[in-house]
C-alpha cells in the first residue's frame, strides 16, 4: 500500500456520494505524496497571480487513482458523480479543475441528463473566472475519449457569444484539421488573452 | 381578456387586444426561441458573405436552414397556442 491508496481505502464509500463531505476530502487527497514547500510555494505564487483557488503541484498519475477511486465509490450510480462537477468547478483548484475533466471523459453521455460536452459548456457558463490551461486541459481530457461537437453543435455553442464562444475556440485546436469550421466565427470571438490570440491565429491561418 | 399597450414599428402607440395564452410558459417559450432564431439567423447570414470556402458557407447555410426549422416550428406552435 502506498499513502494514497492507505488515505483513499480509509474513507467511507458512502462519503464519496455527499459533494460536501468529500469536498475537503479531496482536497486533502490531493496534497499525499506532494512536498508541502512545493505545494505552498505553487498555491502562493498562483493565488498572486490571481489564477486558481488553489494550486497544489499533485500529478497525473495521482490525479487518476483519486479520480479511478471516486467512480469505484459511485459504482453503477455512476450518474451521481455529476453532482460535484459543479462543486469542484466552484471550488476552483487546479486539481479541481483536472478532476472535474477526468469525471467528464469517464462519464458515459447516457450518464447525464445532457452529454459530456454540453455539460462542460454548462460548467463554463457558471463563472466566468477560468484559466484557460486548465480549460484546454479538461478539452483534452474529454477529447481522448470522445469526439469533439459537430460543426452545427459548435456553432450554436458560437452563438451563445462570451466564454462559450471563445471556449468553442479552444476545442477547435484541440479538435484539429477541421478546415470547414467558418473562419468569420473563429474571428468574431471576444479579445482574450496572449495565448487565446495565437491560438485564434493559428486556426485563422490554417 | 388582457389589454396591452404595444408599440408599432411607426412608433405610434396602440391597443391589441388578446385572450391570454392557456399556457403561459410554453408561450413565454416559444416567444424566447423565436427571437432567438431570428436573432441567430441574422448573425449566421451576416457572417455568411465572409466564408472563405464553399464548404464554410455550406457550414453556415445548414445551420441557418435548421434554425429555419425551428422557428417555423414555434411559430406553428404559437398560432396553435393562441387559437386555443
Amino acid at each position: 500500500m502506498d499513502p494514497l491508496d492507505d488515505f483513499l481505502s480509509s474513507v467511507p464509500e458512502k462519503t464519496a456520494l455527499h459533494p460536501k463531505k468529500i469536498l475537503p476530502i479531496l482536497r486533502e487527497a490531493y496534497t499525499i505524496g506532494v512536498p508541502v514547500l512545493i505545494a505552498k510555494s505553487m498555491t502562493d505564487r498562483l493565488g498572486e497571480s490571481g489564477g486558481f483557488a488553489f494550486h497544489l503541484g499533485t500529478t497525473d498519475p495521482q490525479m487518476r487513482r483519486i479520480a479511478s477511486w471516486l467512480f469505484t465509490c459511485f459504482g453503477e450510480a455512476r450518474g451521481g458523480i455529476q453532482k460535484l462537477l459543479l462543486p469542484l468547478w466552484k471550488r476552483g483548484g487546479r486539481e479541481d479543475f483536472k478532476l472535474v475533466g477526468l469525471i467528464l471523459a469517464n462519464l458515459d453521455d447516457g450518464d447525464l441528463q445532457q452529454g459530456v460536452w454540453s455539460e462542460f459548456f454548462s460548467l463554463i457558463k457558471t463563472n466566468s473566472k477560468h484559466s484557460l490551461e486548465s480549460l484546454l486541459e479538461i478539452i483534452e481530457e474529454i477529447h481522448r475519449t470522445r469526439p469533439i461537437p459537430n460543426n452545427e453543435e459548435l456553432i450554436s455553442l458560437s452563438l451563445e457569444g462570451g466564454m462559450s464562444h471563445q471556449t468553442v475556440i479552444l476545442v477547435l485546436i484541440v479538435g484539429g484539421n477541421n478546415i470547414d469550421f467558418p473562419k468569420e466565427i473563429i474571428k468574431s470571438a471576444a479579445k482574450g488573452g496572449e495565448l487565446f490570440e495565437r491560438i485564434r491565429q493559428r486556426l485563422l491561418n490554417e | 381578456m388582457s389589454e396591452v399597450q404595444v408599440k408599432n414599428r411607426g412608433g405610434v402607440d396602440m391597443v391589441e387586444r388578446f385572450l391570454s395564452a392557456d399556457d403561459p410558459v410554453l408561450e413565454d417559450v416559444l416567444n424566447w426561441t423565436v427571437e432567438r432564431d431570428a436573432a441567430d439567423m441574422a448573425k449566421l447570414l451576416q457572417w455568411l458573405p465572409s466564408a472563405r470556402s464553399i464548404r464554410e458557407q455550406r457550414v453556415l447555410m445548414a445551420k441557418v436552414k435548421s434554425l429555419s426549422v425551428e422557428l417555423e416550428l414555434a411559430m406553428e406552435k404559437m398560432a396553435a397556442l393562441q387559437q386555443g
